[in-house]
């Protein structure tokens, strides 16, 4: 094991948390599944935060029941339908 | 949450540290992996990963943190456009904190100026259609894996006529730091752990100049526990195997070709700077993104005159090095004491990506006879 790194007091700091995440300006996405289709561009896609509303400019196709990854509102690809964590990191 | 328990199942992950111990044994020499992006840095240290790594396998942390390699400059130009008459800048959450050389964005807000943070660049452009009597700045940043997003947005107000936006781009490239890293001399790395949700919009194959030029191996990973753990046996795997190439952990989620769509309105709306520069990596050659010229009237820097002044870190600040990877988080003198993530001294402290608030926020948990550091299982999960 890595034993060389110093050992800090252990602290009280805030719970660690999803909402500590900036979920938009960092490399992260989040697996959405597709609920409906609202016009070319746009989705309402659940994710494990709830509905929201997805562009699919970058995907070549979509429809109710794909799963795609989702970044700053954005669905940056589609995904095989067999299942990936639902958020990351 | 469903799915994730199977990556982050404690007895696989023992297993996989087993077999990394042996192949790394077996090698008889030290081993020192970067990860390129700040999501696998925050799963490393949320989950104790660097202290189940047997000691020839070190971890060193890259520049794939985009709040972090803003330099400060370009904070001052954010602050200038906030400070505009008529001006509504509107930001990710993490960047409002960030220091410029004087203040930050949510201080800039809380002396009157007109500073909104949004979940998107779509967000962004709706506060322009329904405000046209405000002209909306969005600040973007971020590498491929968020300029896609703000490439459909400039393509949307274009579409819809909206003349009151505009985008200040601080968006940059993977690739060229990737390079950069290489080429400087004080860091020897034997591989990378690629880029997870930057691979899935411009695939791995922009990688390959790694094993060709370099002679080391990259293989792109996904961001949970096991993921990062597969990532680095598959590093380890490809020594032992005689082998160096590009792979991808990540299969579930990465296409060797990316997102070809994506990439084509990046080529359409964005253009390369000929130079840009990174926090701690200094200018690195064809690394920025500009917005393109058919999108000039939707560029701040064309619609706005910038401060565009080159400001020196504060001396204390050893993000540099940091973000170079040739210093460790708690190595600089005033981690944890003058800079923690409430009043942060450099960018490495702000967002949760940052190895500085990573470390802050998880590693510095660890106490010194506890056995199995973080048994892959999350801090927060193990505080229930
Ligand atoms: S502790 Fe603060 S100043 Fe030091 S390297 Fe980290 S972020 Fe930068």
């Amino acid at each position: 094991m890595n034993a060389d790194r110093p050992v800090r007091p252990a602290v009280s700091v805030a719970a660690p948390g999803p909402a500590q995440v900036c979920v938009t300006c960092s490399d992260d996405g989040q697996v959405a599944q597709v609920v409906e289709v609202v016009d070319d561009h746009t989705v309402r896609a659940r994710t494990s935060a709830g509905v929201q509303t997805v562009d699919t400019t970058l995907l070549a196709t979509v429809a109710v029941g794909d799963r795609v990854l989702v970044h700053a509102g954005t669905a940056i690809t589609d995904l095989p339908p067999d299942p990936a964590p639902e958020s990351s990191p | 949450m469903k799915f994730v328990d199977e990556f982050r199942d404690p007895a696989a992950g023992r297993a996989a540290i087993e077999r990394i111990t042996a192949l790394a044994a077996a090698q008889d020499r030290g081993f020192k992996f970067m990860e390129v992006c700040g999501g696998h840095t925050h799963t490393i240290y949320r989950h104790g990963i660097e202290q189940l790594l047997p000691a020839p396998v070190e971890l060193v942390h890259g520049p794939g943190c985009p709040v972090c390699v803003i330099p400060m400059g370009r904070v001052d130009d954010a602050l200038h456009l906030a400070a505009q008459p008529g001006v509504t800048l509107t930001s990710f959450g993490d960047m409002m904190r960030v220091p410029g050389s004087t203040s930050t964005l949510l201080d800039a807000k809380a002396g009157g100026a007109d500073v909104r943070m949004v979940y998107s660049p779509l967000d962004a452009l709706a506060v322009a259609e329904r405000e046209p009597d405000r002209h909306v700045v969005f600040f973007a940043v971020g590498f491929e894996t968020t300029s896609p997003s703000t490439a459909v947005t400039l393509q949307r107000a274009r579409a819809l006529g909206i003349d009151n936006f505009s985008v200040f781009s601080n968006h940059v490239r993977i690739v060229p730091p990737l390079r950069a890293i290489l080429t400087a001399p004080e860091l020897d790395l034997d591989g990378f752990i690629g880029p997870g949700h930057v691979s899935t919009v411009i695939g791995n194959r922009p990688y390959q100049f790694i094993p060709d030029e370099f002679s080391i191996p990259l293989v792109t990973a996904g961001f949970e526990p096991l993921d990062v753990i597969q990532a680095i046996e598959m590093l380890l795997r490809q020594y032992d195997e005689g082998r160096c190439r590009v792979e991808n952990q990540y299969t579930r989620v990465v296409r060797d070709e990316g997102n070809l769509r994506a990439q084509q309105l990046l080529e359409e709306v964005f253009t390369t700077r000929d130079t840009f520069e990174w926090r701690g990596l200094g200018w690195i050659p064809h690394s920025g993104m500009a917005i393109a010229e058919p999108y000039a009237d939707l560029d701040s820097e064309r619609r706005f005159t910038l401060p565009g002044a080159r400001v020196e870190d504060p001396p204390a600040c050893e993000c540099g090095p940091v973000l170079r990877g040739v210093l460790k988080p708690w190595e600089c003198g005033v981690f944890g004491t003058a800079c923690t993530p409430e009043t942060p001294i450099g960018t490495c402290m702000v967002s949760s990506e940052g190895a500085c608030a990573a470390y802050y926020e998880f590693g510095r948990l660890r106490v010194a006879d506890e056995p199995d550091p973080l048994p892959l299982v999350s801090a927060d999960r193990a505080r229930r």
